[in-house]
């Protein structure tokens, strides 16, 4: 994860780089049992910290919130159709986005537009379908759903 | 439902720990561990990247190394900074005895340098005291004069002296006043506890800017030594109530004074 997350971050072609730690969380969520998902929601949030700028903790507490909710309403979404995906995917980056940006507002006042903000949602969908499709090419198995 | 505790335990668990950070404010400790982690494994991705492992000894030690030399610089740069504060200290001294050597070039009477060592911060300009006493061969109304601005500027006279601190009575206390002159005048300046001093009972002429002396009448002080110059005058119909303010010394630029070696007494006899 860290590793892709650096890879893709030093990439030249793109002015912004797909946020792979939140695909790993995202996709973990959907993926694994709660207590797994959470936990490495917790620890991929630590290691966001390490990579951005942002107070640290800040990714932390909002990946374990986002765990928590994906982990409560999984039941209801059907992950395995494009479109509930694609709208689940988007609407929880931008509640992460949001999340971050206000986090960040209150502990350091700091206002500053990132420019990512609208765009790498977008670039992250994309990233993210790629990843699912290699993902089911080679391991050739649908993924089944945890029950809580 | 045992689980599902767990979970929820968790959960808070990772939210209490997630604020936590955030309210502890660990920021400047992380970006020393990213700074640390950074400088070990060289975070620009290439394929040389994996040898960089291998000098994880070497760059520890380098880091230890650049860290203990920091420290040494820093306490060099104390020690440099400490010798600079002498050095400024000796650079003040110089001038200040250069400013002396120059000052007594242009004073024609003996006498001895003494430092300000005290005034009264109630009455700044009534009495001063001077680190030079009668074991200095200082005497009782020796007059004080002050340089400034390149000029010597009578500001006052001894009046009490002890083993090696003297009193200085200035001119410019209320209770002083002697005769002074004027290239076209001659009248009694009386001290005003201030910088300005009040010069009355003039005979003569008197304009503003003209410098003023002690007199040669005087007996308190030597002649030709300047006290002021003339600001301002309060003309009146009898001229025996004209008077004029006359600026003389400041005394927040009163460091060092000279005592001149003079006795207007020394002929006088009690007696009469």
């Amino acid at each position: 994860m860290i590793f892709f997350h650096w890879f893709f971050s030093y990439s030249v072609y793109l002015p912004v780089g797909p946020d792979i730690i939140f695909i790993y969380v995202f996709w973990v969520n959907y993926f694994f049992s709660p207590i797994s998902s959470l936990t490495f929601s917790f620890f991929a949030g630590i290691c966001a910290d390490f990579y951005y700028n942002l107070p640290f903790g800040t990714h932390c507490l909002v990946f374990v919130l986002l765990s928590f909710v994906i982990n409560s309403i999984r039941k209801n979404v059907d992950i395995e159709s494009l479109i509930p995906r694609l709208i689940n995917f988007v609407i929880s980056n931008y509640s992460v986005q949001i999340s971050l940006t206000l986090i960040n507002l209150i502990i350091n006042q700091n206002t500053d537009y990132d420019r990512g903000f609208f765009i790498q949602p977008l670039i992250n969908i994309l990233f993210f379908e790629i990843f699912n499709i290699l993902f089911l090419k080679f391991f050739k198995k649908r993924r089944n759903y945890v029950r809580i | 439902m045992e689980k599902n505790r767990f979970f929820k335990f968790l959960f808070y668990l990772y939210l209490f720990i997630s604020v936590s950070f955030l309210i502890l404010k660990i920021d400047p400790l992380i970006n020393n561990i990213k700074l640390v982690l950074s400088y070990i494994f060289n975070p620009y991705f290439s394929a040389e990247s994996i040898k960089k492992f291998k000098f994880i000894n070497q760059n520890l030690n380098s880091l230890i190394d650049a860290e203990i030399r920091n420290k040494n610089l820093e306490n060099e740069k104390r020690e440099m900074e400490t010798k600079l504060l002498e050095l400024e200290k000796c650079a003040e001294e110089n001038s200040k005895l250069y400013d002396i050597i120059e000052a007594k070039k242009l004073v024609k009477y003996s006498g001895k340098f003494s430092s300000v060592i005290s005034i009264n911060p109630k009455k700044p300009y009534s009495f001063i005291y001077i680190d030079k006493g009668y074991s200095d061969g200082i005497g009782v109304y020796n007059p004080v004069a002050g340089f400034f601005q390149g000029e010597w500027i009578i500001i006052g006279r001894i009046l009490e002296t002890y083993h090696d601190y003297s009193k200085v009575f200035l001119i410019t206390n209320s209770n002083f006043s002697f005769i002074a002159d004027t290239p076209k005048s001659r009248g009694l300046i009386n001290g005003n506890s201030s910088k300005f001093l009040t010069y009355k009972y003039i005979e003569g002429d008197i304009n503003i800017g003209d410098k003023i002396f002690t007199s040669q009448t005087s007996m308190t002080f030597p002649p030709f030594i300047k006290i002021g110059i003339i600001s301002d005058i309060n003309f009146n119909p009898d001229s025996a109530f004209t008077y004029a303010s006359v600026t003389t010394f400041d005394i927040k630029d009163l460091n060092w004074v000279y005592v001149i070696d003079y006795k207007p007494y020394k002929e006088f006899n009690p007696d009469l």
